[in-house]
């Protein structure tokens, strides 16, 4: 589906993907920022090929928001034990990592260029959905399956924003969407996999930083509708709790939410009190819940039964 | 002037700070390399205050509008929290009696002064005499601010030889601080220290005290010769650009220039930044200061071999591994650490720190 006539990855056959990667770089678009990637690698060039299939080519010669790489580290060590880096601008912004991590370095890579420069946005740490122009923010630490749930839901009916980071317009409060693949982690794999066969799943790379993991295709829909922001309507603090209810949402107070949600963001002292004016609108405007859950059919269930309830509060 | 200059100058950031009017006819890709290289000196947020100041934001496409954005509120987040620490910690050091002079960037943005606009400071760097640190150690210890350098060797080698103490960190934000009792270390061959920048501090902007004029420029000269971080060398010039262009039109400037170099021993240094300056970004000088200085500070050799490596160490625009960037920086280090302690001590030290590395890198892998 493309993206305002612009080509998309996906139309380029695997050669022509794996020569650019090498030479000047393939420029992703995601929603308004276009990152230029290069890497010789084939495991980042199969990554690409596989969960950035539908996303629009920029230009070349347009303009790029990050220059990234994903390339071998040099040295004795690479015969013993092979390593790659991230390379933001020609510089590593953090340690070398496994090879065979080499596609989860570049996803991370990419999120750190988004969390520590893209201050045009008030970066909140938090997957988001929507069901057309509604969004529902999940935020949470890592580990508190997040990433399953919102893959789960933009396979029943949601659009994916985002997995990881919200970008928030300081001017109007709306998130923009920067649909990337989805990284599941754990537990989240086999789950997403079962329940929902139809899923994009990669390979899944073991041992990493954050346990194994496999990322999975955003779906087309999404990707088209990258150009469509969202407002924020409900903000949903999701827990996994195996030993819990299948699942059980609760109201939260919106000023605990407000705090807590401007501590993990990633920028929200760069925006000043600005940034924390917006947020409190953003809060404000949104019905806020707990939810904690074992069952992903019951947890889509109660997080279904939101989107009416608010649909007629809003128009009020 | 040498290749580097001209490489330098007509580098779309360089060419952009100069003229904002030339932004006007950028390309994508121009766009790109101006926001790509204004991130890596530290100057982004500059030249969207120039940008803001001439043409407008508003003629920037939207793609580097918001990089352009970005940088403005990241550095008035600075200056904010520049401005908090500047007031915790005079108020911490307020039983001293004598209060600190701000230095280098703290200086500029809390003074007002010409660099400020867009102007990044990461760390708070301060000057007080030297009879007075370990007092001052004391008061912002209970504070909360620890040394950031806890290793043995790097403790003695700040005290013994440095011209400011091991850096500070605050244990709850985070921020650095920097305690200088002299503006270059006491075995540097670049200059001395006279001794009486404190006393001919003034205040300035919002009632913090900063160097008298000629003393931020000769610093400023000093600290680029001098110190072994290249990275941001072009934001280095920027400042000297702005200070100069601003007080150029002040009577007596070229003579107090004249006399602070001379003080300060710094006439080499002075000459070799006005001159890197003036060839990157065009900076008007006073009549016949340059040829002076060079002159006193006996630059032959020096200026046709110095500046031009200074430039290329300079590039912002490449990454530090491309044609000789990286080996240019390395040669400023080598000169940084040359021009800073005698061989009998800056070899032990050198070696030291090889020593050290692979375990530190080891640890952090």
């Amino acid at each position: 589906m493309p993206v305002s006539g612009l080509p998309t990855l996906g139309a380029l056959p695997a050669p022509a993907v794996a020569a650019r990667l090498r030479g000047a770089g393939l420029a992703l678009r995601c929603g308004p920022l276009v990152f230029r990637v290069r890497s010789p690698l084939a495991s980042v060039a199969a990554h690409l090929a596989a969960l950035y299939r539908d996303h629009p080519l920029a230009d070349v010669g347009g303009f790029a928001d990050f220059v990234v790489a994903v390339a071998p580290v040099r040295g004795v060590r690479r015969w013993l034990r092979p390593q790659v880096r991230f390379l933001f601008d020609g510089e590593p912004p953090f340690n070398p990592m496994p090879r065979a991590q080499a596609p989860a370095v570049l996803e991370w890579g990419m999120n750190w260029c988004v969390g520590a420069h893209a201050h045009a946005w008030l970066v909140l740490h938090a997957a988001v959905v929507a069901r057309g122009d509604r969004a529902l923010l999940l935020p949470g630490p890592p580990g508190a399956g997040k990433s399953t749930l919102c893959a789960a839901l933009v396979h029943s009916g949601w659009r994916l924003l985002s997995d990881e980071l919200a970008l928030v317009r300081p001017g109007d409060g709306l998130v923009e969407p920067v649909p990337r693949p989805v990284s599941l982690k754990g537990a989240g794999v086999r789950v997403i996999r079962e329940r929902f066969p139809g899923a994009r799943l990669g390979a899944t790379l073991r041992e990493t930083r954050k346990g194994d993991l496999a990322f999975m295709a955003p779906p087309p829909a999404s990707v088209a509708a990258m150009g469509r922001p969202a407002r924020p309507c409900w903000i949903v603090v999701p827990r996994f709790d195996p030993g819990g209810p299948r699942a059980r949402l609760e109201p939260r107070r919106r000023g605990r939410m407000l705090v807590w949600l401007a501590r993990n963001a990633f920028n929200s002292s760069v925006h000043g009190e600005a940034g924390f004016d917006r947020l409190a609108d953003v809060v404000a405007g949104c019905a806020c819940h707990a939810l904690s859950y074992r069952d992903i059919d019951a947890a889509l269930a109660a997080l279904d039964g939101l989107a009416p309830a608010m649909a007629e509060t809003h128009v009020a | 002037m040498s290749g580097a200059a001209s490489a330098l100058a007509a580098t779309p950031l360089v060419r952009a700070l100069r003229s904002p009017e030339a932004a006007a006819g950028f390309r994508p890709a121009e766009w790109e390399l101006a926001v790509r290289a204004g991130r890596r000196a530290a100057l982004l947020a500059a030249l969207a205050h120039r940008l803001a100041r001439g043409p407008g934001l508003g003629t920037v496409p939207a793609g580097p509008r918001r990089h352009l954005e970005a940088a403005l509120r990241l550095a008035g987040h600075q200056a904010r929290a520049l401005r908090h620490e500047a007031m915790v910690v005079r108020g911490a050091l307020a039983p001293l009696g004598v209060e600190p002079v701000l230095l280098k960037g703290a200086a500029y943005v809390l003074g007002g002064l010409p660099p400020a606009p867009g102007r990044l400071v990461a760390d708070l760097d301060l000057l007080l005499p030297r009879a007075c640190l370990p007092e001052a150690e004391r008061l912002l210890f209970r504070q909360g601010w620890l040394t950031a350098e806890p290793h043995p060797y790097d403790q003695r080698y700040y005290r013994e030889w440095m011209h400011e103490i091991p850096p500070l960190r605050h244990a709850r934000r985070g921020t650095l601080l920097d305690l200088h009792h002299a503006l270059v270390p006491p075995t540097s061959r670049l200059g001395c220290d006279p001794g009486d920048v404190g006393a001919r501090a003034v205040r300035a902007g919002e009632g913090f005290r900063v160097p008298a004029r000629e003393d931020l420029l000769v610093h400023a000269a000093l600290h680029r010769l001098g110190d072994g971080e290249h990275e941001r060398a072009l934001r280095d010039l920027w400042d000297l650009d702005r200070m100069v262009r601003a007080w150029l039109g002040e009577a007596g400037l070229r003579e107090a220039l004249e006399a602070r170099a001379a003080a300060f021993r710094a006439e080499r240094a002075l000459a070799y930044a006005l001159g890197a300056a003036r060839a990157v970004f065009g900076t008007p000088l006073p009549e016949g200061l340059l040829a002076r200085l060079e002159a006193r500070g006996r630059c032959r050799l020096g200026a046709r071999v110095v500046v031009p490596l200074l430039l290329r160490a300079a590039d912002p625009a490449r990454p530090p591994a491309w044609r000789g960037v990286g080996a240019a920086r390395w040669l400023m280090y080598v000169r940084g650490h040359w021009t800073r302690m005698p061989l009998r001590l800056l070899i032990p030290h050198l070696l030291r720190k090889a020593r050290r590395r692979p375990a530190r890198a080891g640890a952090a892998a």
